[in-house]
């Protein structure tokens, strides 16, 4: 595909189990995402989305075992490179945002300094001063109200809202080509939540960066990006537009969808899953 | 059934202290799902504890129909990971209570409590870790009801789980409390799961309650409060305007 900015061709992403025997986690997986382009993976607990997205990033855990036909980004093989130069991408070209902020930040240093180590890994060569002005910047631009004081702050100091600003500030200030945002806001409160949307939303505009959100919410990602493709059991069993996925065919997306309760006339039960086995072993419906 | 006058909950801070919830009163009928909506640190799970017994009043009156802490109050906790001992069996999660109640027939109330909420007899000598979380949360609710309580308070109790497996427990949940005529408080931020299972909500904010309604007005977003607003626009997704 010519516009493609990142391509994942046939992944698949195995564990060995306690006595040895291979359990498939992704199964035959291809995915491209288009410059610019929101693309959702949805999907249950399990279902593979997060380690689709971490191999493209290759931060699989070291004991899962895996294959690709094909991992490129901006046309250039991944998966021909060197450790160390595909390591470099990580935090330049291709970023990533996790869950819970309290995780993903180190405890014991403050914002700034963090961030310092963010942005020289970047390639940023400046002093002390000017470095602690792009800091102040890069926070200013996620709405930070007060950022001196969020860069001095510890992040034990922070609110989960302001610790996930802080994330994008750390990932999409470089300006990175493709950005993999794994349940960015399930740790948040609705209303922080869709303040941290709106700050992802502005950022990933301004620089023209490739999405790829990760999550179980159906109905946000409906209205947050482009495509959609929803994965059960390792396998990708349906791709759409984000509009059209009320229309959605497969059994699987239908049941993720009528299980949500909506607020007007509930139904007296909420339909639940029944999963067929087949979905297990069906061609990739596209 | 539940009455709350103006209660107060004050917890000491290095500099002082904070009220996790302020001059909150509320009154909850027998056999009434109640809800409470909020974003966290508004004080909703501080009053749902409060209610069972576990947080004390710096002020204000709770009164249950019986003696907080009592059996007739059991709750339901946000995370069924966290909620259950890893190195209890299903069998002694589920005798525990019932030994500390010194109620008998054991045999045959785990085995009941287990089919109400949907869970074989297989199931029964199972650790934890060896369960799904929906599974889990079957396994909180089986230990909450063991003991026949008459009100059921519910933390986030489906959070913290997969959509599909939050229809089943909101299923179940609504059955029991069909069938038991439960009185049940839910804490949620999902004014959807809200809607679904309770027939009033308080909207509470900064440890104050902003609104109480009834689900009708919700449904037909006949609301007064700015704040309430907001969070029934979030229900529909994310829109620029709405953040």
């Amino acid at each position: 595909m010519p516009d493609a900015l990142a391509e994942i061709d046939g992944l698949d992403v195995a564990f060995a189990s306690h006595d040895g025997v291979l359990m498939p986690a992704v199964r035959g997986v291809s995915l491209t995402v288009r410059r610019g382009e929101r693309l959702g993976i949805v999907g249950e607990s399990g279902s593979g989305k997060s380690l689709t997205g971490r191999a493209l990033l290759g931060l699989l855990p070291p004991e899962a075992k895996w294959s690709a036909k094909a991992l490129r980004l901006e046309g250039q093989d991944l998966l021909a490179m060197r450790p160390k130069a595909r390591r470099r991408l990580c935090g330049t070209r291709m970023s990533m945002i996790l869950q819970d902020p309290k995780f993903s930040l180190n405890p014991v240093m403050t914002v700034a300094q963090q961030m310092r180590e963010t942005f020289v890994r970047q390639g940023v060569k400046e002093g002390r001063r000017a470095l602690r002005e792009r800091i102040v910047a890069a926070l200013e631009a996620v709405h930070i109200r007060d950022p001196q004081r969020v860069a001095d702050a510890y992040p034990h100091e922070l609110s989960g809202g302001m610790g996930q600003r802080v994330m994008i500030a750390m990932m999409v200030s470089a300006g990175p080509r493709l950005l993999i945002a794994d349940e960015p806001t399930s740790a948040l409160d609705v209303l922080v939540s869709m303040q941290v949307l709106a700050v992802l939303d502005e950022m990933i505009a301004r620089h023209d960066t490739g999405l790829v959100f990760i999550s179980h919410d159906l109905p946000l990602v409906m209205s947050f990006c482009d495509r959609v493709a929803v994965m059960y059991g390792g396998r990708v069993v349906e791709t759409c537009a984000a509009r059209d996925l009320v229309h959605a065919t497969h059994p699987y997306t239908r049941g993720l969808l009528e299980a949500n309760p909506p607020l007007v006339n509930p139904p007296d039960e909420l339909p639940t899953l029944r999963r067929d086995p087949a979905w297990l072993d069906e061609g990739i419906a596209r | 059934m539940i009455e709350i006058e103006r209660a107060l909950i004050r917890f000491k801070t290095k500099s002082g202290h904070v009220d996790a919830v302020r001059d909150v009163s509320l009154r909850v009928e027998e056999g009434e799902v109640f809800g409470l909506v909020g974003e966290s640190g508004s004080g909703k799970s501080t009053l749902l504890r409060a209610l069972a017994g576990l947080t004390p009043l710096s002020g204000g009156r709770i009164s249950i129909g019986s003696r907080p802490g009592s059996r007739d109050v059991q709750m339901v906790f946000q995370d069924p990971y966290g909620a259950l001992h890893p190195r209890f069996t299903v069998d002694k999660t589920l005798r525990e209570p019932l030994a500390i109640n010194g109620i008998g027939d054991e045999d045959t109330r785990i085995l009941a409590a287990l089919a109400e909420v949907g869970l074989g007899p297989a199931y029964r000598f199972r650790y934890p870790h060896q369960l799904s979380g929906g599974q889990r949360q079957r396994v909180s609710i089986a230990r909450a009801l063991i003991v026949e309580p008459r009100v059921l308070l519910l933390d986030e109790p489906t959070s913290a789980l997969d959509v599909s497996v939050q229809a089943e427990i909101l299923n179940l949940l609504r059955r029991l409390h069909r069938e038991r005529k439960l009185t049940m408080i839910l804490v949620s931020h999902n004014l959807a799961v809200i809607g679904f299972l309770c027939q009033r909500v308080a909207v509470m904010r900064n440890g104050e309650i902003v609104e109480q309604l009834g689900v009708d007005a919700v449904r037909s977003r006949d609301v007064t409060h700015e704040y309430t607003r907001r969070l029934l626009l979030a229900t529909e997704g994310y829109t620029r305007q709405n953040a």
